[in-house]
């Protein structure tokens, strides 16, 4: 094990991609994100590797594009207006099949919104955002050790599944500081031979996203879907905190986590069966595991810094069996004490139901 | 060493991106208005390069305890603009108040101080430089000597002390604490500069009572402010698990 250091979240993921074996980095700085960037400026050289700072985010995704093309383990860094201008790189990098990672520290929106902490990209992000029939792997860290974790795991993810991974944070999980941990890990070496190396006494490699006949983009759109359907069954992950017994169930990713986690014991030492379950991959969404989480649940209660998001997912995964509510915030990370009096006074509405 | 360091009137507190310059800002300044009854104690938020985590955020709990606040103007308050308050250099020169400046990280924070140069060097001041060694750019004594000196030459003016705040978090044990001390001490020796003060956490503090007082430097029992109670709580719990 190594040492214990004090990071913010934004340097710690700069770190992780550096200790994943990442040597390129191409984006464009935005509150609250800017340290991811700041971070690898200054250490990328330090590793041999190249930090390249493009003129937008449109060229920062594409230059991302071109390098996972070429062979590169690459990753960029934006903030949701950011993320915005990506979608359509990130559209052609899911067709054309190509590892990368992408870090999304959300802030306040919509529009330019503000700088405050948000998890309003959910649509965007695991519905789509780009055109087109693809699917983004979406992780959502709830502390800056997991920042770390899950940084490396996007990594495997995309080079397993040839396939673009996003990680979610926000403004609050990316200026926060908490000491961490660097695992012993031996990142696994990039083995590409789809990748535009030269051709070197082999034949051309190409790296494409255009299927002119009909008949061969439906089999490029199922074989990206079976990809998909493979990644559904094995990758769903999840965590949950007192869910045997528990009547009311708040389901939350990421900051908001944390404060429903805390909310929840609260309710707990007031004598209320409630539970936390927290979806790690918000794609692919961990609905088997959830349905197993309210077995006994009443009520199932989606905590969100947003207008309400994923509820829609958390509704689709319970199969509408239990009723859903949403509990939000805008522009800042909830008080615990704001989820258990929303807790108490929803126990209060179960028990009368009987 | 020296522990009976006296402020001058005039404290500007330095350090990289999260060494704890915003806590340590408000502890001593809250300290300095109500424990030593100093009059007019003015506290400058003159953090530029970072959203989050400033003075401005707690400035309504500092007035209500006689310490007064500088920060940008209310329609600007919550902006990503490099905007100082008002009336920074009149407040230097004014020998009347009692002012400390919390600048931002690094030598880019320090930067903010250049303008203020001329004002700083005509009055009475100290300049400390706040080390945490777990943080990334401080993590060795060259690294502390580097940070240092990249201040000094962005904001033209020289270092007179530096703060130790050898903790990793709420979670901080004393023999780490004690350990990380020591690195920061060796590089306040190299660099020449007089140890000011060590921050521990309040509760660490008063476990540790007997051993502090009678510590080679000042210790300063330091309050949270910035992060929020839950998450403390959370850190707290968290970290006893490991």
């Amino acid at each position: 094990m190594s040492e214990v250091i004090l990071m913010k979240g934004n340097e710690a993921i700069g770190e992780a991609a550096i200790r994943a074996n990442c040597r390129h980095f191409f984006g464009y700085p935005i509150t609250p994100q800017t340290e991811v960037l700041e971070y690898l400026a200054r250490r990328l050289p330090e590793e041999g590797g190249a930090y390249v700072q493009a003129e937008s985010e449109i060229s920062a995704i594409n230059m991302v594009f071109g390098a996972s093309c070429a062979g590169a383990r690459v990753m960029t860094a934006s903030s949701s207006p950011g993320i915005s201008l990506m979608q359509e790189g990130i559209s052609y990098i899911a067709s054309a099949q190509l590892p990368a990672v992408i870090i999304n520290i959300m802030r306040g929106a919509p529009g330019l919104g503000g700088i405050h902490p948000s998890q309003a990209d959910y649509f965007q992000s695991v519905k789509g955002g780009g055109h087109g029939d693809y699917k983004l792997i979406v992780l959502a860290p709830s502390s800056v050790q997991e920042l770390i974790d899950h940084t490396m795991l996007a990594f495997e993810l995309s080079e397993k599944y040839r396939t673009p991974v996003m990680v979610f944070g926000d403004g609050m999980l990316g200026q926060m500081m908490e000491p961490v941990v660097f695992p012993d890990y031996l990142p696994p070496p990039v083995d590409r031979p789809w990748a535009t190396t030269g051709m070197e006494g082999r034949g051309p490699n190409i790296v494409h996203t255009l299927y002119l006949p009909a008949p061969d983009l439906e089999n490029h759109c199922h074989r990206l879907f079976d990809k998909y359907r493979d990644i559904e069954a094995r990758e769903k992950r999840s965590q949950e905190y007192f869910t045997d017994d528990a009547e009311i169930l708040v389901v939350s990713y990421g900051i908001a986590s944390r404060v429903a986690r805390a909310g929840v014991e609260m309710a707990r030492e007031a004598g209320i069966k409630a539970g936390l379950f927290r979806p790690i991959t918000l794609w692919p969404f961990p609905d088997l595991q959830l349905q197993a989480a309210a077995k006994q649940a009443r009520l199932l209660i989606s905590a969100e810094i947003s207008m309400g998001q994923m509820i829609e997912d958390v509704r689709l995964g319970i199969r509408d069996k239990v009723p859903v509510k949403l509990f939000n915030r805008i522009g800042l990370v909830p008080n615990p004490d704001e989820i258990f009096e929303f807790i108490k006074a929803e126990a209060g509405e179960v028990s009368k139901i009987g | 060493m020296d522990s009976t360091w006296t402020f001058t009137r005039l404290v500007i507190i330095t350090g990289s991106f999260g060494s704890g310059k915003s806590e340590y800002a408000i502890n001593l300044a809250l300290e300095r208005a109500q424990t030593n009854c100093i009059a007019n104690m003015t506290l400058v938020d003159l953090d530029l390069v970072n959203a989050y985590f400033r003075v401005r955020e707690v400035r309504q709990l500092l007035e209500d305890r006689q310490v007064q606040t500088i920060v940008p103007r209310e329609d600007v308050l919550h902006s990503d603009l490099p905007i100082p308050g008002p009336g920074i250099a009149a407040l230097i020169k004014n020998l009347e108040m009692n002012v400390i400046i919390d600048v931002g990280g690094d030598d880019m924070g320090a930067t903010a101080l250049r303008g203020y140069r001329d004002c700083i060097l005509g009055v009475d001041h100290d300049i400390l430089l706040v080390v945490n060694p777990y943080r990334p750019f401080t993590h060795t004594i060259e690294d502390i000597h580097t940070m240092k000196e990249e201040i000094e030459y962005r904001s033209g003016l020289k270092i007179n002390g530096v703060v130790s705040n050898p903790n990793s978090g709420i979670s901080t044990n004393i023999d780490s604490l004690l350990a990380k001390h020591e690195l920061v001490n060796r590089a306040a020796e190299l660099m020449a500069l007089p140890m000011v003060e060590i921050l521990v956490y309040r509760d660490l503090f008063r476990e540790h009572q007997k051993l502090f007082s009678d510590f080679p430097c000042r210790v300063r029992p330091i309050d949270i402010f910035l992060t929020p109670g839950w998450l403390l709580k959370q850190q707290k719990e968290d970290g006893k698990k490991q």
